[in-house]
Formats: C-alpha cells, structure tokens, sequence
C-alpha cells in the first residue's frame, strides 16, 4: 500500500497537474456560465411539470390548455385596461409589441416577463399539437439511404447500414407504443439542452480528462528514468512490478481528476439549471428532437439513468486512455514522446475510416474505438450516425478496447520486465 | 556561429524531426486537406468560380457600369436558352413549365430536384450564381447600409473612402478569399504547433541532462543561453519557410492564380479592408503574420522551457498557449489580419506588444541566468 | 596566479565557506574533506558557477567574474556528475564540448583525436555514448576538460569509477599535464592525492585548515602514531582511551593503529611515520561522516 501513497505523492505534489485541473475547472464554469441567459425561460418548465405532470396524456393535455386559457384570459384583462385590445394568442400580441416600440413601453417588465411565460406554453402547446404527426412524417429508412449514398457505402456495408437501421425502426416504433416520445422536457429545437449538456460539456471534459490521464500517466511512468533514479528503484524488492503501482496510481489520480472536473461542472451545470421535476423523464422524449433526427435512445432510459451512464462511460474512458498511455510509456521512457505518441496515435486512428474500402464491413470495424466515442457524447446509446449506431457500440468498445489493453498491457510489462535498464 | 549550429543541430534531431513530420501528416489529412479537395466546395460554389473566371477574361479585373450590363445580358442569354431547355425537356413538359421564370417560382419541387440534382444541368447552376452575382452588384448600396449600421466612426470613415473611391467593382470571388484563410488557418495550426514541439526540450534537455555545468564553464560560458534563443528563432524561420513552402506548393492545386492580382476588396466578396490589397499582397502579409507569430511562439516556448521542471510541465502550460493561439492569435491576427472589424492599428500594435513582451521576458530571463548560482 | 580572497558562500541561512583565503600557483593541489565540508562549493566558485557572496576571487589580479569569456577559456572543468547525449559518441560530443570552448573546427577535431587517444578510447571513439561504461564516460569527462589546454583544470573527484589500472593511467596522464597549470582536484582516495598532489588543502568547519605540502601536514602528528596488538576484550576500552585510526585481526588478537599525545608511550607500542589518511581521520574525527557534497 505504501508504494502507491509515494507513487501518488508524485501526482499530487505536481502543481503542474494540480493546476491543470483547476484551469479546466475554471475553463468549464466559464462554458456553464455562458449560457445562464435562457436558464429563466428554462424554469417555466419546472413549474408547468410541478403542475401538470411531465407524461403527456389526454388529462394533462386538457389541463394544460385550460391552464394556458386562464393565464391568456388573465393577459387579455391586462391588454384590454391598457390598449383596449385583446389577443388570440400570444404570439400575435409579442409580434405586435416587437414592431412598435410604445406600445412595448405600455407594459411593465414584470408584466411582459408574464406574457413571456405564457408565450412559453403556448410554444409547448405548438410543439406537441404538432408531436403525432412529426414522427409520422419521420422516414428513418430513407435517412439511411441518404447516408449511405453520402458515405459512398456499397456492398455488405450498406446491407451492415441498412439492417442497422431497420433495427433502430423497430426501436423507434416500440418507443412510440411506450409513449417514450410523450414527455416533457426542454424544448431542444429551442434550447438544444441535450447538445449543451452532452454535446458541448461532456466532449470538453471528456477531452480534458483524455490530457490530464495521459500526462498523469506519461509523468508517473517515465518519473523514474527522468530522475535517474530507474537503477535503484527498478532493482528493489518490489523492482519493476512497480509499474503496476504506478498504473493502478495512474488509473486511481485520473478517477480522482474525473471526478474534481465532472463533478465540480456538473454540479455548477444543475445549480445554473434546474432539472427539478425532470429526472425521470425519458430521455427519447419528443423534445430532445433537436434538429433532423429524433433521439432514440436503444433502451428505455430516464435522463437520469443516461446521464448515470454518460458519466459512468466518461470515467471508463478516462481509464482506456490510461492504459494506452502506460503501454506507450513503456516503449517510449519518455513523458515528452509518450504525450505525442498519444496525439499521433489518436489522429492515425480517426484517419483509419478515410482509407478502408466503402464495400466492406471493415469500415464499421475501424470506428469502434475510444477515441471515436469521446468525439461524441452526445449520441451516446442512441442510434443516429452510420458508424456509431449498434446498439451495443459503446458497451463493445469499452469491452473489446478494455480486453486488449489488458493484455498489451500484459505483454508490454513483460517485455519491460526482461528489458536491459541502463 | 558554430555554438548556434550546434544549438539547431540539437533542435533537428532524427527522432523528433519524423515525430514533426507525423503530426503535420496527420494534421494536413484531418483538417487541411479538405480545402484543397473540395475546392470549389460542391455547387454552386463550382458555378460561382467558373464564372468569376467568365467576368475576368471579359471585363478584366475590375467590372464597371457598361460591362455590368454586358453581363446581365449574358444572363438574358442564358436564361432564354434555360427556357428551351425546358421547353423540349419532357417532365418540364408534364409539369406545365415553359419558361425560367416559372421554374424558379415553383421552388424545390420534383422538377427542381430533378434538373439540379439528378441531371446536374449546368446552365441551371451557372443561372443561380448569376443571379446571386447581378444581386450582389445591384445591392451594393444596401450592402453599405448595413455594414455603416454595425459600424463605428473610424469604419465608417473606411467604408466612405472605399465606396467614394469606387473601389468595390473588383472581380474578385469571396469563396477564394474564404478557401484560403481556412486553408492557411490550419496551416498555421500545423506551423505552429510543430514550433512548439520541436523547441520545447530547447533548454529543458541540457538543464535535465547536467549539461549545464560544462556548457557555462566553458568559454562561451552562460551566453550560450543566448545563443540558444538565436538557435529557437533560426530554427523557427526554418521550420515556419520549409512548411509554407510544402504547403505553398500544395494550395497551387486550388488553381487561384489568376485572382492573385484583383483587389479583394470587392462586392462580390463582401469585406472592407483596411488597405487597398490585392490577393497576393494580402497572401504575403499573412505571411509576415505567420513569421513574427512564429517568432513570439518561439520565444514563449524558449521562456517555458528554461523555467519548466520537466517536460509534462512545459506541455501543460503550453496547452493554454494552444487554445488562444487557435481562438485569439489565428483568426484575428492572420486569417483576418486587415479587416476592418477591429481598429486599424489594433494588429500592427498587436503584434508590436507581442514581440516586446516576449523579448523582455526573454531579457528578465536571461537576467536571471546570468547571476544565477548553478548549484 | 589565482587567489581566493575573504571568500564566503550562503546558500540563504545556510553557510557553506566563510573567510576562505587561498593562492594557487602551477601545481597540483588536493582538495581534502568530507562530503559535506564545501569542496564542490569551492570548486563551483572558482568555475563561476555558483557566485560568491562576499570576498573575491582573482586570476592574474582581475576578478574571475569580471573577466568571464577570457577567464573560462582557460578553464577546463570536470563536474562529479557531468552531463553527455546518450545518442552522441565521443567525438560528437568533444566537438560539440569544443565548439563552446571556442576552439576552431581542424584544430578541435585532432586535439579530440588525440586526447580520445591519450585516454584509451580511440577505438570506440566514434560508438554511442549510450552502452559505455561508467569508466569510459569518466575518462571522456577527462578529455573534455583537457580540450583546451586548459590553464586552470578543476577536477571533481576526478577518478571515481576508474578501476586501478585506469586509476594509475590517469596520474600518470596528469603529472604530464601538469606543468605549468593549476591543478585542484578534489577526492575521497588519500592514496590518489599522496602521489599526484603537490600540497593539501583542508577545509573544516567552512573555513580553510591547512594548505601545506604533504610531508609538512603529516608532521602535524609525527611521532603520534602507533602501532600495538591489543587482546579483544581490551579494544574497546583501549578505544576509548585512544583514538583508533584503523584496525585488522592477526592471530586472535585485534591490531590497532592510533594516535596517542602521551609523551611516554608504552613499550608495546611501536611508532609509526604517519600517513595523510592519518591526519585526515584525526581531524576529522568528530565530524559526522555524512551527508551529501553540497
């Protein structure tokens, strides 16, 4: 035990690596922060599910736009005392008030901050009027042809493409049986909170934890032969099976970052946003729809249980990049080189699908790792691109990337293990 | 001399020079290579190019009143031969469309896609640009009225001498100007980010490695620090020529030659520059941005290495320096280096604090290694 | 010449040389102490690296630190730990070594031919650094300080990792040098300053204690030493008593060698002509023989 509390001792006292995650920290709150102006139109929601419920049946539905009646009723009161005028609807009042100045003058702040509200309903109540008939409209199959045809698949690959799709209607189609798609939630076409949260937020840390695992790791691996020191370390009774201390101290200060950055973020991101009432919404829900492709999630999931598993999958991948890192070290003995290795390696493999044949099922096979799944957190266990649609992709790649490294990782201590030391 | 040879001698070693050689691979293949492959990006982005080439062999490079109308003619033209064309074409036919006029009105219908996608009608294409073209020319004024409203005094004052010297009928196409800053943007990212790796262990190699003790005590004593430094800025000239001549040499591909000489300040382009450049001028004076960029690059790098305690130190400042040389230092001091969405002298000061900076950073550092103990 | 004048070094609290007054003429001289006693302080000085903070130290009447460029170009200086590029051989790394020294290119290259030679390394000369052994790297040290014919050849424990034989070739090589330079070298091996220095220096208690020639810094104790056998179960109140300078086991009893300021010695007692390591021991013999060289 005592040899990682050293090993970790190494990590800790780098005001490096400690500034390092105080700079993201710093750099994610800027990012959270950036967006605090839509957070008071965000909590109309929180009141309207506090009333009505999230699940969207023919109940809440009638008590919604009585709800939305009463309020527009209490609008026209104020309107008619002011203007002698009354509205239909929102909508056509803020089109009026927008293009003439007094008129918006009129109206206090807190009054047209209430009309505002209202407005927000009568969107809501626009969005899933239309619900029905947008998912109806929805071709998946011909959005898989258009993505064939885009990526030039042909052969088995555009069958792999095609069948993958076809499996994804049928998710599609018992989400729609379960009413998955029936829920309130953001409106993403609007607010895009899923993009922001999973998009924006999720692949910067997931980027900030990839630079901080591989220099913990180049630093903590390459210490001792950057200090000289690997002739008297490398030579004790634990020798050099401590670079299994060292891997698992690696993996231990990466969990540890993950979670100062993740969790410093995340909680900065709920208390800017409230999602008071919306957690066990479904996350495939109508309005995660943000633009020409609907989220389906491959299992029926609450936001909180995606979000659990986004974060869960954040800290697997925080250790994959881990363990390539200390495979790399173990070759390079050189924190510098091992840090590029690690760029150049990540950047050969994103060129991988650019250069296998269109025709071959192969070509699915070059997509399937970390490094392609950090790029986009955002459709993480749903189907949407061509190459990351299996449903099992992430849980694959975490499983067959974690089983190789192991064993390279095996192989390359043992290869360390029979190495001449300097 | 000798000392600094041996200096970028060190700098170029083997392993570090594939390394360099890698990332820019990788760089050019991810990023790069997209401006030159696609380009001109798709339709009618093709369209627009083919005819700016069309109005640069019939008006020469600038197009004024007179030549204006020659070329409405021309669409007249074409527009007329668009009509026979669908007057023999047979879903024209079933459709009930005989004339251009008609076809634009139905918007995107099965005739359209039809025509423009599965046909691939050039004339339709080249129809649209034109169109856009003829548009661009007879808005100039609201053009104008709307960049004056986002403006401020000394823009305006820009934007009255520009449109007063009636300097806006240059034939020159914005998708060229576009392709090449998003060309030399990320060539830029490849040049500098291949400074950084090449210079960072500049100090940090000899300073881990004990080699201090015999460097200093030897003739050229603790001036070699200096000498270091002059090794970084020849190594980086090197590296930033030996680049832009690769990549130079690649751009050739995109065929722009002929606009090299047309004023990019033009209706066609939309943007208002601070000078009255051509495309080249404009090419040689990111180019001079890209030097002294370079330069102060290397002299952040050089201060980083002689102060960092190893090298995941020097990576981890330096990955700061990385996001705002990609947000900050790029677009605004050399994509964009005359536009006139900052104050006129707000690069050349820019750059001016810069280089000072660095260099009295350098010259505290080198303070301080002159009467510093070596323990 | 070079004189060291009222030298003194902090290293913020911590006092490593206080008042240190030397002259060196051509010659060799043995820096003598522990580790810890301030020899590489000293010769970290006198190489400019380290500045002094008080005192001063002249070449030829002009300050070290004033005179720079000109004072190290007749400097050659082996650290006890130097720095070399695993990657470069030999003669890379003299020439480079050369090139800071100022030397000129034809010149540098046969004057690190012929020291590679003089060392006994001309036949790996042009091999990588990175498989040598710690001797062959310290024989490069050596080479790289004598580039220059140096005028003043600091030497830092010059032959640590030097076997015998490489031991012997190495005094050999420096009373050749020798003339007409400054030699200061500093070692923990007595037995290498008795046959190449030609006087000691001693520092104790930060300040210098001797600078003499060895026979008159072995005369300090003359008459003092002693040789007895002396029976196991006596030893150690016989230690206590006198101060051991080393001891071996002969045929069941325990032979010392000590010093005694009796004036009459016992009659078992057999007088020795005391030897550096002697004198070294004495002195230092309440000091605690650790810590690092710093």
């Amino acid at each position: 035990m005592s040899i990682k509390v050293h090993e970790f001792k190494k990590v800790v006292t780098s005001t490096v690596i400690i500034g390092m995650i105080l700079l993201f920290i710093a750099f994610n709150l800027f990012l959270v922060f950036d967006h605090h102006y839509i957070r008071n139109e965000l909590t109309v929601l929180n009141k309207m599910v506090d009333e009505l419920g999230y699940e969207i049946n023919d109940e809440m539905l009638e008590n919604f736009q009585d709800l939305y009646r009463d309020e527009l009723k209490k609008m026209n009161e104020i309107t008619n005392d002011k203007t002698s005028k009354t509205y239909g609807d929102v909508g056509t009042f803020f089109e009026e008030v927008r293009n003439d100045y007094d008129l918006y003058n009129v109206y206090t702040h807190k009054e047209l901050d209430h009309m505002n509200q209202i407005m927000i309903m009568e969107i809501y109540l626009d969005f899933i009027k239309d619900m029905d008939h947008e998912y109806a409209s929805f071709d998946l199959l011909e959005f898989a042809e258009t993505e064939i045809s885009l990526y030039g698949l042909q052969g088995s690959a555009a069958e792999t493409a095609r069948s993958n799709y076809e499996k994804l209607g049928d998710r599609l189609n018992q989400l729609l049986d379960n009413g998955e798609h029936k829920n309130m939630f953001f409106i993403g076409q609007i607010y895009g909170m899923h993009s922001l949260l999973f998009k924006d937020i999720f692949r910067v840390v997931s980027f900030e934890i990839m630079i901080l695992v591989v220099l913990i790791t180049a630093y903590i691996m390459n210490y001792e032969f950057e200090n000289k020191t690997p002739l008297m370390v490398y030579s004790t009774r634990r020798g050099r099976n401590i670079i299994w201390d060292k891997l698992l101290v690696a993996m231990g200060s990466g969990v540890i970052a993950t979670t100062l950055i993740l969790g410093i973020t995340l909680i900065a991101y709920f208390c800017l946003f409230s999602y008071k009432g919306l957690w066990t919404v479904p996350i495939s829900n109508y309005f995660n729809w943000e633009d020409v492709f609907p989220l389906i999630s491959w299992w029926d999931m609450s936001f909180i249980q995606y979000l659990i598993c986004s974060i869960v999958l954040t800290y697997i991948c925080g250790i994959l990049f881990t363990m390539i890192t200390f495979i790399l070290s173990i070759f390079t003995k050189n924190s510098y080189i091992s840090f590029f290795a690690f760029g150049i390696l990540f950047g050969l493999i994103l060129l991988i699908p650019d250069i296998m044949p269109r025709s071959n099922n192969l070509i699915f096979l070059s997509g399937f790792t970390p490094f392609h799944l950090v790029l986009n957190p955002q459709i993480w266990f749903t189907g949407r691109g061509i190459f990351t649609i299996f449903k099992y992709y992430e849980i694959t790649i975490v499983g067959v990337w974690g089983l190789l490294l192991f064993i390279g990782g095996k192989l390359s201590a043992k290869r360390f293990i029979k190495e001449d030391i300097h | 001399m000798k000392i600094v040879l041996n200096e970028i001698k060190k700098i170029f070693e083997l392993k570090m020079i594939a390394i360099m050689l890698l990332i820019n691979f990788i760089l050019y293949f991810l990023f790069t290579s997209f401006h030159i492959n696609h380009f001109p990006n798709g339709r009618p982005e093709l369209d627009h190019y083919n005819i700016h080439l069309e109005m640069l062999e019939n008006y020469g490079r600038d197009m004024d009143e007179e030549e204006f109308a020659h070329f409405k003619e021309v669409y007249e033209n074409e527009v007329e031969r668009a009509n026979q064309y669908l007057q023999e074409d047979e879903l024209a036919r079933e459709e009930g469309i005989s004339t251009y006029e008609a076809f634009r009105s139905i918007g995107s219908d099965r005739l359209g896609s039809y025509i423009m996608f599965e046909e691939r009608v050039d004339l339709f294409w080249e129809l649209q640009a034109r169109e856009s073209l003829i548009d661009d020319y007879e808005t100039t004024d609201l053009f104008i009225e709307r960049l004056y409203e986002k403006s401020n005094e000394q823009q305006r004052q820009r934007i009255d001498e520009v449109v007063h010297e009636d300097r806006l009928s240059s034939i020159f196409p914005n998708l060229v100007f576009n392709n090449y800053t998003d060309y030399i943007g990320e060539v830029c990212l490849a040049i500098f980010l291949s400074i950084m790796f090449m210079l960072s262990p500049i100090y940090l190699r000899d300073g881990k490695n004990n080699m201090n003790d015999l460097q200093y005590t030897s003739k050229i004593g603790r001036n070699l620090f200096k000498k270091k430094a002059l090794g970084a800025i020849i190594a980086t000239f090197i590296i930033i020529t030996l680049e832009l001549g690769v990549y130079f040499l690649i751009y050739t591909k995109n065929n722009t030659g002929m606009f090299l000489n047309s004023k990019i300040i033009s209706i066609f382009h939309k943007r208002i520059f601070w000078y009255n450049l051509t495309f080249i001028q404009y090419i040689v004076l990111t180019l001079v941005g890209i030097y002294v960029m370079g330069f102060v690059i290397a002299l952040m790098v050089s201060l980083i290495s002689s102060l960092a305690p190893n090298y995941i130190a020097t990576i981890a400042i330096q990955i700061p320096l990385v996001f705002f040389t990609l947000v900050v230092f790029i677009p605004y001091l050399i994509k964009y280096i005359a536009l006139v969405n900052l104050p006129k002298y707000s690069r050349g000061i820019s750059y001016l604090g810069l280089v000072i900076v660095s260099l009295i950073l350098m010259g505290i550092r080198w303070r301080r290694e002159k009467l510093m103990d070596i323990a | 010449m070079l004189t060291i004048h009222n030298l003194s070094k902090n290293f913020g609290s911590f006092t490593a040389l206080k008042d240190i007054n030397l002259e060196f003429t051509n010659g060799v001289y043995g820096l003598l102490a522990p580790n810890g006693a301030g020899k590489t302080t000293l010769m970290k000085i006198i190489t400019t690296l380290l500045y002094p903070s008080g005192g001063e130290v002249l070449y030829e009447g002009q300050d070290i630190f004033k005179r720079g460029e000109d004072y190290r170009e007749l400097l050659g200086y082996l650290p006890q730990e130097f720095g070399y590029y695993k990657n470069y051989s030999p003669m890379q790394y003299l020439l480079y070594i050369a090139a800071l020294k100022g030397l000129e290119g034809k010149v540098a290259k046969e004057r690190a031919i012929e020291l590679l030679k003089l060392v006994g390394l001309e036949n790996v000369m042009n091999k990588k650094m990175k498989k040598f052994s710690g001797g062959m790297i310290q024989r490069v040290g050596i080479a790289q300080a004598m580039l220059n014919n140096p005028k003043i050849l600091i030497l830092d424990e010059p032959t640590a990792g030097l076997d015998p034989k490489e031991r012997v070739r190495f005094r050999n090589l420096l009373t050749d040098l020798s003339r007409e330079k400054i030699v200061i070298l500093s070692t923990h091996i007595v037995s290498d300053v008795e046959s190449i220095a030609n006087e000691i220096i001693m520092i104790k208690d930060k300040e210098i204690l001797y600078k003499d020639s060895m026979r008159n810094i072995c005369n300090l104790i003359e008459g003092m030493v002693y040789e007895t056998e002396v029976a196991f179960d006596e030893v150690s109140s016989f230690k206590q008593q006198y101060q051991s300078l080393s001891e071996k086991q002969e045929q069941g009893k325990m032979k010392i060698r000590f010093i005694s300021k009796d004036d009459i010695p016992a009659s078992t007692w057999k007088p020795v002509s005391p030897s550096l390591e002697d004198v070294f021991l004495n002195i230092y013999n309440d000091e605690i023989l650790e810590g690092d060289n710093q």
